[in-house]
């Protein structure tokens, strides 16, 4: 079969991307424009600020990943843009200027999941999704264990209840005084701390969904409390009780899945599972099943437009394109209801 | 020579369509609900009933508003993005610009937002900055200074406006914001 070359653009949060990807697998080129510098000195993402960002750099950054693939736009077989979900002035950045480029060189529009970009960047180099699978899909507004039928057929089977795991990451960061983003921040503390501090073990049971806010909550309370006290917080323990009861949670919901559901995979997907700890763990489980286990490089755990090339290729195999009247949608599931 | 106008810097899209120093096509859209959804296809669809290809535009103008943060960055991604693959010049005009050039006498010109106007002192061209009055501050400004706030757009005239401006580096072209951001007030 021919060989397809996708071009991809990301600009859901705050990275500017643009990647060529070939057959939904090989990174002919990766080009990511972070603004995290930027957004570090409000503690979060400014989401007009991230907008007009996108807008500043879109150009330079599909200019630099085409130069780099050392291909033209006409060898291209399509254009893949984000769609959702994410922030809606950023979106739009990527959308249009996808939209463009898919008119000017006449090469149909894929519209991706961003959520669909994490779970396929376990197609991306010498990962690969082996169906069916069980997933854990893990970022910043997104906590769940789903089952992968097959492409694009993806059950949620357990989920979270209330915050995201990526959420609580970043709100336990900020006040134990961390910069954005947290939970990067907090993993590098947890390494040097102990789990010595007593935390209330959310959701305690064995269905397949999680909470995080009562884990969060007693986090605010007790270092609030000290502070009243006057006494100080050891934030390495603090980070390092909080890290292993909330991954432990994560792993061990996983494992319940794993004895339920018989099947040979594990993927891992999305921002937070760049994090160290829970790729230890995670793999522990999936040892003690004999299971393949699949989680992208750290590269393409956080946003990049290669894992969107990769979402695309099923889409582009199934010819499902996208009309020029695309739009933006803050939210919108990958998940086929049932 | 074919020049395409893009204007998405409030409700309404404006895609003008330029042929040497003559007006070929236009069409405006009113009010429209999602500036992302009727843009392209009205760019295409203003193409394709004059039987143009995006390699037949010849030069790109945008306007760079004032006025809606979201609805300017599409008209301007859009426009730059279409500079940068067709390989074509980009030229850009303010929202100010575009009522400035209809009046022949110096004066005030405002472009009305949702809680206040821009507004500057316009006499071929802008003089001075542009100002963000909320509300309340334009009405008391109208009181004190005779301001040109509605106005036909004359777009026979543009393009001699648009083809007297200085060509602009691509990846350089940006909306102008006059307002502050909410969030970080």
């Amino acid at each position: 079969m021919k060989d397809v070359y996708i071009f991809a653009i990301e600009s859901s949060c705050d990275e500017t991307s643009a990647a060529v990807i070939k057959n939904g697998k090989e990174v002919v080129s990766l080009t990511i424009a972070s603004q995290i510098s930027t957004h570090e000195n409000y503690g979060g993402v400014v989401p007009e600020i991230a907008s007009r960002m996108h807008t500043e750099s879109i150009t330079y950054v599909i200019d630099d990943a085409i130069r780099k693939s050392g291909m033209k736009m006409e060898e291209m077989d399509a254009i893949a843009v984000t769609y959702t979900p994410g922030l809606l002035g950023s979106l739009l950045v990527g959308i249009e200027a996808a939209k463009v480029l898919s008119y000017v060189y006449n090469k149909p529009l894929i519209a991706v999941n961003h959520i669909a970009g994490h779970i396929y960047a376990n197609n991306l180099e010498d990962n690969s999704i082996k169906f069916p699978s069980l997933g854990l899909v893990v970022s910043g507004g997104h906590t769940e264990i789903i089952y992968l039928e097959n492409d694009y057929n993806f059950k949620v089977l357990g989920s979270t209840l209330d915050d995201a795991i990526g959420e609580v990451y970043d709100k336990v960061a900020r006040v134990l005084n961390l910069k954005y983003p947290g939970g990067p921040n907090i993993e590098k503390l947890a390494k040097l701390g102990k789990p010595s501090y007593k935390l209330p073990i959310p959701m305690n049971d064995d269905s397949l969904n999680l909470s995080f806010s009562g884990l969060k909550s007693s986090i605010i309370n007790l270092v609030h409390n000290e502070e009243q006290r006057g006494n100080s917080i050891n934030k390495e323990d603090l980070a390092c009780s909080f890290q292993t009861i909330a991954v432990d949670e994560l792993a061990r919901k996983l494992e319940i899945a794993i004895n339920n559901y018989k099947v040979d995979n594990v993927i891992v997907a999305g921002g937070v599972s760049a994090n160290g700890y829970l790729r230890e763990e995670i793999k522990k489980i999936t040892d003690k099943y004999n299971l393949n286990l699949s989680i992208p490089k750290m590269l393409y755990c956080t946003d990049n437009a290669a894992m969107i090339g990769a979402a695309a290729y099923p889409l582009f195999k199934q010819k499902k394109f996208a009309n020029y009247d695309l739009n933006g949608y803050s939210t919108k599931s990958v998940y086929s209801s049932n | 020579m074919h020049t395409l106008f893009i204007d998405t810097h409030y409700k309404d899209v404006v895609i003008v369509l330029f042929k040497d120093a003559i007006l070929l096509d236009k069409c405006i859209l009113k009010d429209v609900k999602s500036t992302s959804i009727e843009t392209m296809p009205t760019i295409i669809s203003l193409l394709n009933n004059n039987n143009l290809k995006p390699v037949d535009i010849n030069k790109i103008a945008v306007c760079i508003g004032p006025g809606s943060f979201t609805g300017t960055r599409i008209g301007v991604t859009i426009a730059k993005t279409m500079a940068y693959s067709l390989n074509i010049p980009i030229v850009t005009l303010t929202s100010i610009d575009l009522k400035g050039l209809n009046i022949s006498n110096k004066a005030y010109v405002s472009v009305l937002e949702n809680n206040g106007a821009f507004v500057a002192q316009y006499d071929k061209k802008i003089i001075g900055d542009i100002k963000y009055l909320k509300n309340s501050e334009y009405i008391e400004f109208k009181n004190n200074n005779e301001v040109v706030e509605n106005i036909d757009m004359d777009y026979d005239r543009l393009i001699n406006y648009i083809n007297s401006l200085k060509e602009e580096k691509v990846h350089d072209v940006n909306p102008i914001y006059v307002k502050s951001i909410e969030a970080l007030k």
